[in-house]
């Protein structure tokens, strides 16, 4: 479960181009749920995602994943809380164009401590999501449905409790969209995982179990 | 650490180009200053062993340059003999010469310790010798590992064979009593090998400590000029011109000047061999200012090249960091990758050279000590990338 007691983030404190991206967030995110997060663009949802994916820490307030405080852990620390407990999804799939769709799956293994039979655990996973055809190709051969799903069995592959998803869709065609909205449900519902959507898309909001509204910094 | 070397070998895989440059540049940095040390250590051996042979304040060599109204075409053989003379029955004065030569041998077995030596406009395969008087066995502490020197009474005659002591190198290929022939059919008699890793000090041409393994030693007899052969004779000219003069009072020298100063053919110059030590230590200065410059060029250049590339590598590269970090790196992680593409490319640079050079201990402190401003030529970059928040990394794009 992860819980936000009066988190804030302020950029440039005391600075004359300060900026409260995140205003005394208070939030209880039960776990195996799925939410979206939505609100105009600046409005701060990338700031509390990467904040709930301990990728930044919070100016002020108290996090509890799992109800141990985090917010005051090393980055070290935060890296392994991350590493262990959170997957990403993005807008832009951030997958290394080099490298192939296995090795590309494989980047959080490198920094997780159960590294047995990583390849087994890859190819499973890749076929689950329908790619594993596709394990030797390269990114940059993949089209846009596929470099998701990459991502997406990247996200999965230490099987973490929290998948963060930053406009997933936001690249996509409507049915590859579809499609990859689909993937989230039933990576929420069969592998009961928690699911937070960034989102601006209405109808993908509609397909969560609540939504989360956030303006200014703060939430409605 | 494995997972980031393995990141670093592919980093240095993906820029092949501008890590080879590297790498030659610190190669080239480490063997200069190698080189540079090496001499300085070289000279500092050759006056230590210097010093314990003999007091370089009390030893002098002679330069001739000829007199302005010198028209040529006499040759003043009487100075130079009574010099000659008067110094070596003298005992207030021990003085030794040696000069440097190459014999074409017809009939020694064949071995590496020949060389190729240029006579007129081609080339031919010779053996190094080095004619010494007595005084320079004594001078410089020879030792035999097997039979004897050469008497020091030796005279040339024309049908004789004349007695060498071979360096050390040479058991391997002869004898004692072995008798070999140059192409002039000149016989030499093998009386004498030196003990491994002998050595003297030549001061005349401020060369150093030379090691004799490979040397033919011949004896000198110095005798008239017109009763010169090729071989094995040198005049008293060629005699003064490669001696040194060991005298026990400095003040005697006055006297080798006063038999010098009636010469009308040339002005003999009595030169201190801490002058000489002087001129050593000047080359040496010389090549060492030479190397110096190149280096601090090169260090320059390869310093801007470190930081350039490594900022550049991090601004390129900040996509794929921010991916790392989704998967749990932090940017320790990072720097610790780029930390270890430059210590990869340095430990080569170090192997090689080390291969290269034989000196080991220089080398290894030298390296060490490159290692260190490479790390420092890092800063910049690990400053930058430590500043960065986690959120600026994510928020840029390539």
């Amino acid at each position: 479960m992860i819980e936000l007691k009066g988190i804030s983030k302020v950029y440039n404190k005391s600075k004359p181009n300060e900026v409260k991206a995140l205003q005394n967030i208070n939030l209880k995110i039960e776990a195996e749920s799925m939410l979206a997060i939505m609100g105009p663009s600046g409005s701060g949802k990338s700031t509390l995602l990467n904040i709930l994916g301990c990728l930044d820490v919070p100016t002020a307030g108290i996090y509890k994943l799992n109800n141990q405080e985090i917010q005051s852990l090393s980055q070290g620390k935060l890296a392994a809380v991350r590493n262990r407990h959170f997957g990403f999804v993005v807008q832009d799939f951030a997958l290394i164009e080099e490298y192939t769709v296995m090795k590309n799956v494989e980047i959080p293994l490198h920094y997780s401590k159960n590294k047995a039979n990583k390849k087994e655990r890859i190819l499973t996973l890749l076929d689950t999501l329908g790619m594993k055809e596709k394990a030797s190709e390269y990114a940059y051969n993949l089209s846009g449905g596929q470099r998701q799903r990459v991502a997406i069995a990247r996200a999965l592959i230490n099987n973490p409790d929290i998948i963060l998803a930053d406009e997933p869709t936001g690249a996509l065609d409507q049915e590859m969209g579809e499609q990859v909205l689909s993937i989230f449900k039933r990576i929420n519902k069969e592998q009961n995982k928690t699911v937070l959507i960034v989102t601006h898309d209405d109808k993908i909001a509609k397909q969560c179990e609540g939504i989360v509204n956030i303006v200014d910094g703060k939430i409605y | 650490m494995p997972v980031q070397l393995k990141f670093a070998l592919g980093d240095i895989w993906r820029k092949k180009l501008y890590f080879i440059s590297f790498f030659i540049q610190i190669m080239l940095i480490i063997l200069l200053i190698t080189e540079c040390f090496s001499l300085i250590y070289k000279k500092q051996e050759a006056f230590y062993h210097l010093s314990k042979a003999f007091d370089t304040s009390n030893a002098f060599y002679i330069s001739m340059v000829e007199k302005e109204e010198f028209v040529g075409g006499e040759h003043e053989e009487n100075i130079m003999k009574d010099l000659y003379t008067y110094i070596d029955k003298n005992d207030k004065y021990i003085s030794f010469a040696n000069i440097e030569n190459y014999i074409e041998i017809k009939d020694i077995p064949k071995n590496s310790l020949s060389v190729e030596v240029e006579q007129g406009p081609s080339k031919i395969l010779a053996n190094k010798t080095l004619s010494v008087s007595p005084n320079f066995i004594n001078v410089f502490d020879l030792s035999l590992s097997q039979g004897e020197f050469f008497d020091a009474s030796w005279e040339y005659v024309s049908d004789k064979n004349i007695p060498v002591v071979l360096g050390y190198s040479y058991a391997k290929y002869m004898d004692i009593d072995d008798v070999f022939t140059d192409v002039d059919n000149q016989k030499y008699k093998v009386v004498g090998f030196l003990q491994d890793g002998q050595t003297f000090v030549d001061v005349s041409f401020g060369e150093g400590v030379i090691g004799l393994n490979d040397v033919i030693l011949t004896p000198i007899d110095v005798t008239t000029f017109y009763n010169l052969f090729v071989d094995g004779n040198y005049a008293y000219e060629t005699y003064l011109e490669n001696s040194t003069i060991i005298l026990k009072n400095r003040n005697d020298i006055k006297e080798l000047r006063d038999i010098a100063k009636h010469s009308k053919t040339y002005n003999y110059n009595f030169n201190s061999v801490e002058g000489v030590s002087g001129y050593m230590e000047k080359s040496t200065q010389e090549s060492v200012g030479v190397f110096l410059f190149l280096l601090i060029l090169i260090i320059i250049f390869a310093s801007t090249l470190v930081i350039i590339n490594t900022l550049e590598f991090i601004r390129k590269n900040m996509r794929e960091f921010s991916i790392h970090i989704f998967g749990g790196a932090t940017k320790k992680h990072i720097a610790l990758r780029i930390f270890l593409q430059i210590f990869i490319v340095w430990l080569l640079s170090f192997i090689i050279s080390l291969i290269i050079s034989n000196q080991n201990f220089i080398v290894l402190g030298v390296s060490v000590v490159i290692l260190l401003l490479c790390l420092g030529a890092c800063l910049p970059s690990f400053i930058t990338l430590f500043k960065l928040q986690i959120s600026d990394i994510l928020r840029r794009k390539e």
